[in-house]
């Protein structure tokens, strides 16, 4: 994953449990780095380490941790360096969405080595849409909740997730009706 | 004007190539516009028939002064860049194509932006860029790569931070003469300065990547303080610690290290920075302190004094101090906990509020305190203690805020003072209640203590009491006029109280003729003169006594003289005509045998002149003892001492007289030594062991004959004569030496009552022993014991 995911966690947690912690969060999960570069991958293991520990150490479930985690992505991290982006997708849930899935779809095609996984909106009414999560990784669901979450947020709506169906064929396809 | 389509293709479908490009526009030759994109319509608004130059700009190429269609026609090929002139940072970037059916040119492109920014500015939605449009994808890519240069000049900016800091660090660490090391995260040296290579005789060259403590440390290095330095590291702390640092040449200083990680913007150490200075004078004072307290310490805790204080603290709280000797005297270990509550709880609860009061009263000019308390210790036992101390500081009130003392255990010091006290009242009571009269005066002669007795002897009609505190220099004057010689009364007071030494025994007469013994007893107590006992005895009638008994001790010596003159006179005058009796006897025994003899005629006289032969043979030697003894009462026997061997001199005398005795038995003589060297008198020792073996044999006839055992002892000879005859009464044993004693079961056997008594005579003068075991009708053994030397003062005088 790019030091972007990373530096995010760190700021959350040194925001919320303090540096202390997150220092401690790094000497758990073996690591001698103690600087991401935003632009460069590291490796998933390393970024799966860290969320673990810090949960641990938080003393938080890991559902709940990343749930946390990704509405701070949405609300913090993703506002901060791309903002600007963000509010060029839409000014509804609806647009933003649909753009957004649009948006990550074109820039999974100019990183052909990544494995991100795949967005797909269906069934788009006015107030709801089924949102798909297409992964070849399993044990971030928890974080796309808080994703969609911190979507809501961010329009200052309620947004009610219903998880629907999962499929599991190679890679992990998870459905969520969202309503608002 | 309606928007019309000039163009069909086979190749593209409209719809698609709008699709495509919704920001195309076309206009023909008249340069009117006569088509455009949907995109272009919702962001500029209706533009249909409008001139291309009202609506556009061309930015590129260069077109100035060149019609346009000119300009299209010589850049075929080449992108234009075309600026919507209603709105500012809308730029396209395409090409534009002559399209020969229709006779009208076409722009085909994007929209062109630098930043994410711009796009957002331009209003342009997402929505209505074309499918292909590659312009979020490289405004993405643009803004990821904004991205990555932030993040290398952050990571340049905490270089620099670091360096800068490291730079001002560096700058302090070469000025200054104190070591400074620099070590990484691990802590092996990076760097040391020159005032550490100065003091430590290291060069930088030679400890770099070494840990400080491994060759720091020395046999004085305490474990502590390399522990606190390591867990300075490990926490990451700064930290300051006083530890004894080695140098190069085996010498050590104590450095007083100041540790201070430095840390990157998130909280990393990276390095750690410390400085030192030489503290060694400091705790060279320290140390001297201590030693000085300690022996303070030692001091108060070997004299089993306890130490306590009592400061104001902070908010104006009281903290109190109780040393490990003081809870000790309370039955607490050192360990225990023991606060002022403890104190509250053990102490009488008089004494403690006595004290408290003390306590809180005291002042600058009002400084001491001492205050005794009755306490009870942990284990119950009842104790006394002295507390003393002293307020040292003052608030500006004069209210003190720190006060040291110290407390001693002075429980046997109470219990021999109440002992002393009850002592005195019992010495008090008896002194009253004594049959001899007593007066005891202080230094001054006044009246401490007398008794009823007193009282009594000189009439005094009051109680004892009633003359306490009196004086007595007046008194002796009073009552001198009651002793036969008033001025020797008063005269012999004052030698005594002059002299305040012991007088016992003086004796007083009274005019009304009785006798009184005065002691005087001065009282000192640590060499100062309390004061004098005076007892009166009443002895009238024990001198009375002695008298009587002086005069009839008198009255025995005279007849004693008498009886000795008696019996010297008497022996001396009885000896002569004794004499004659014998002497005519055996010259009429001679004549009457030669005349039987003449005659042939029986001599019947003869049997009763040998009973009258014996029998004055009898009484001679009965006068012979009587003689001895008296000579010896009156002091004029002398013995004559010399050495001698005593077995040959005694085996002489066996010989002689018992060997056989006259009744046919035979002495069995018993002797382990031939030869024991004794000094005795030859001349008196032989009446001693004629009389005892006379009547060994005299008291056992018909018996086994009596045996005679010689022998040496340690310092003298044991000469034991044992018959087998009647023995001697129990009840008369201790009577057997008095002179003319006979025993009840020995009457009818003749004796004259002297022998044992001679005997008795004379072995104590020879300083020897006579000794008697005997039992009725068994027999009896008598022991002399002759020393080898007479060391009797006897024996001095016989010499």
């Amino acid at each position: 994953m790019y030091g972007l995911v990373n530096n995010s966690l760190k700021e959350f947690v040194a925001s919320n449990y303090g540096v202390e912690t997150w220092n401690k969060v790094l000497k758990k999960s073996n690591t001698d780095i103690d600087f991401f570069l935003n632009t460069e991958p590291y490796s998933d293991e390393l970024t799966f380490s860290l969320v673990v520990h810090a949960a641990e150490l938080s003393q938080t479930p890991l559902d709940q941790f990343l749930n946390a985690f990704g509405e701070f992505w949405v609300l913090h991290t993703a506002e901060k360096n791309y903002g600007v982006m963000l509010k060029t997708l839409g000014d509804n849930v609806k647009d933003f969405l649909i753009n957004l899935v649009d948006f990550h779809n074109k820039v999974i095609l100019m990183y052909p080595k990544m494995t991100p996984p795949i967005f797909e909106v269906t069934n788009i009414e006015d107030n709801a849409m089924v949102f798909h999560y297409i992964s070849t990784r399993s044990g971030l669901m928890e974080f796309m909740v808080g994703l969609l979450k911190g979507v809501g947020k961010r329009f200052s709506i309620e947004m009610n997730i219903e998880k629907m169906n999962s499929f599991e064929n190679g890679k992990y396809h998870e459905l969520f009706k969202l309503s608002w | 004007m309606v928007n019309t389509r000039p163009m069909k293709t086979n190749y593209l479908d409209f719809d698609v190539f709008e699709q495509l490009f919704p920001f195309y526009f076309s206009f023909n030759q008249e340069l009117e516009i006569v088509s455009y994109g949907n995109s272009i319509g919702q962001n500029i608004g209706q533009i249909n028939g409008k001139k291309f130059h009202n609506v556009f700009e061309i930015i590129r190429p260069y077109s100035e002064g060149i019609p346009l269609i000119e300009l299209i026609n010589e850049n075929k090929n080449a992108n234009f860049l075309i600026k919507f002139k209603s709105k500012e940072n809308f730029i396209l970037r395409g090409n534009i194509y002559y399209n020969q059916s229709s006779n009208t040119y076409l722009f085909a492109g994007f929209p062109w932006f630098h930043s994410i920014e711009e796009f957002h500015l331009s209003g342009i939605d997402y929505k209505q860029l074309g499918s292909l449009d590659p312009t979020f994808d490289y405004l993405n890519l643009i803004h990821t790569h904004k991205l990555s240069i932030n993040d290398i000049l952050s990571v340049l900016e905490i270089y620099k931070k670091q360096k800068s800091e490291l730079e001002k660090l560096s700058l302090i660490a070469e000025e200054t003469t104190n070591a400074v090391i620099i070590t990484n995260k691990e802590n092996e040296i990076e760097w040391v300065n020159k005032g550490f290579e100065k003091t430590y005789g290291y060069s930088l060259k030679e400890i770099v990547g070494k840990v400080p403590n491994d060759f720091l440390s020395g046999p004085l290095t305490t474990e502590q303080s390399n522990y606190e330095v390591l867990d300075a590291i490990r926490r990451k702390q700064n930290r300051t610690i006083e530890v004894i640092n080695y140098h190069k040449d085996g010498s050590h200083h104590w450095a007083k290290v100041q540790i201070q990680p430095i840390f990157d913007e998130d909280g990393n150490v990276i390095r750690y920075f410390s400085i030192e200075e030489d503290i060694s004078e400091r705790k060279k004072i320290e140390q001297e302190l201590l030693e000085s307290k300690k022996l303070l310490d030692y001091a108060f805790e070997a004299s089993g004094d306890g130490v306590w204080k009592v400061m104001t603290g902070k908010n104006l709280s009281i903290e109190y101090f109780f040393s490990n000797a003081y809870k000790k005297i309370f039955g607490y270990d050192d360990g225990e906990v023991f606060d002022e509550t403890t104190f509250q709880n053990n102490v009488d609860h008089h004494d403690f509020e006595e004290g408290t009061r003390k306590f809180f009263s005291l002042t600058k000019n009002n400084s001491v305190f001492i205050q005794d308390y009755q306490i009870r210790d942990k284990f119950g036992n009842e104790k006394h203690i002295l507390s003393r101390g002293k307020a040292f500081e003052f608030s500006a009130g004069g209210t003190p805020l720190k006060i040291v003392g110290t407390i001693s255990d002075i429980t046997v010091l109470r219990t021999l003072e109440l002992e002393a006290l009850t002592t005195t009242n019992r010495l008090t009571k008896l002194i009253e209640n004594l049959q001899t009269g007593i007066l005891v005066e202080d230094s001054s002669r006044k009246i401490a203590i007398v008794n009823d007795e007193f009282c009594r002897i000189f009439n005094i009609p009051v109680k004892p009491i009633a003359l306490i505190g009196m004086d007595c220099k007046n008194a002796s004057e009073q009552s001198k006029s009651l002793f036969k010689n008033p001025d020797k009364f008063i005269e012999d007071i004052e030698i005594n109280l002059k002299n305040k030494t012991t007088h016992i025994g003086h004796l007083l007469e009274m005019n009304d003729g009785r006798i009184f013994s005065r002691d005087y007893i001065p009282i000192f107590h640590e060499q100062n003169y309390l004061g004098h006992l005076w007892q009166y005895k009443d002895i009238t009638e024990m001198v009375l006594r002695e008298k009587s008994l002086e005069n009839l001790f008198e009255k025995e010596k005279d007849l004693n003289e008498l009886k000795t003159r008696f019996i010297r006179i008497t022996s001396h005058e009885l000896r002569t005509p004794l004499a004659a009796i014998m002497t005519n006897s055996e010259l009429l025994q001679l004549i009457l045998k030669r005349d039987a003899q003449a005659s042939s005629t029986t001599n019947d006289y003869d049997i009763y002149l040998n009973r009258i032969i014996k029998e004055v043979q009898r009484m001679n030697q009965t006068l012979t003892e009587l003689t001895v003894v008296g000579r010896i009462e009156e002091g004029v026997e002398a013995f004559v001492f010399q050495q001698g061997n005593i077995v040959a001199y005694i085996k002489e005398i066996v010989t002689d007289l018992f060997s056989p005795f006259s009744d046919g038995r035979e002495l069995t003589v018993h002797t382990s030594d031939e030869k024991i060297d004794v000094y005795f008198c030859k001349r008196m020792l032989k009446h001693a062991i004629i009389n005892i073996l006379n009547n060994a044999f005299k008291y056992s006839s018909g018996k086994t004959s009596p045996i005679l055992n010689l022998q040496k002892d340690k310092d003298c000879v044991i000469i034991e004569v044992q018959d087998f005859g009647i023995g001697i009464p129990p009840d008369e044993m201790n009577q057997v030496f008095t002179s003319f004693f006979r025993c009840s079961n020995a009457a009818r056997i003749q004796g004259t009552g002297i022998g044992l008594m001679l005997t008795d005579y004379i072995t104590k003068a020879h300083g020897g022993l006579i000794h008697i075991d005997s039992q009725i009708n068994i027999g009896s053994t008598f022991t002399l014991k002759i020393p080898f030397i007479n060391n009797s003062k006897k024996l001095l005088s016989c010499d």
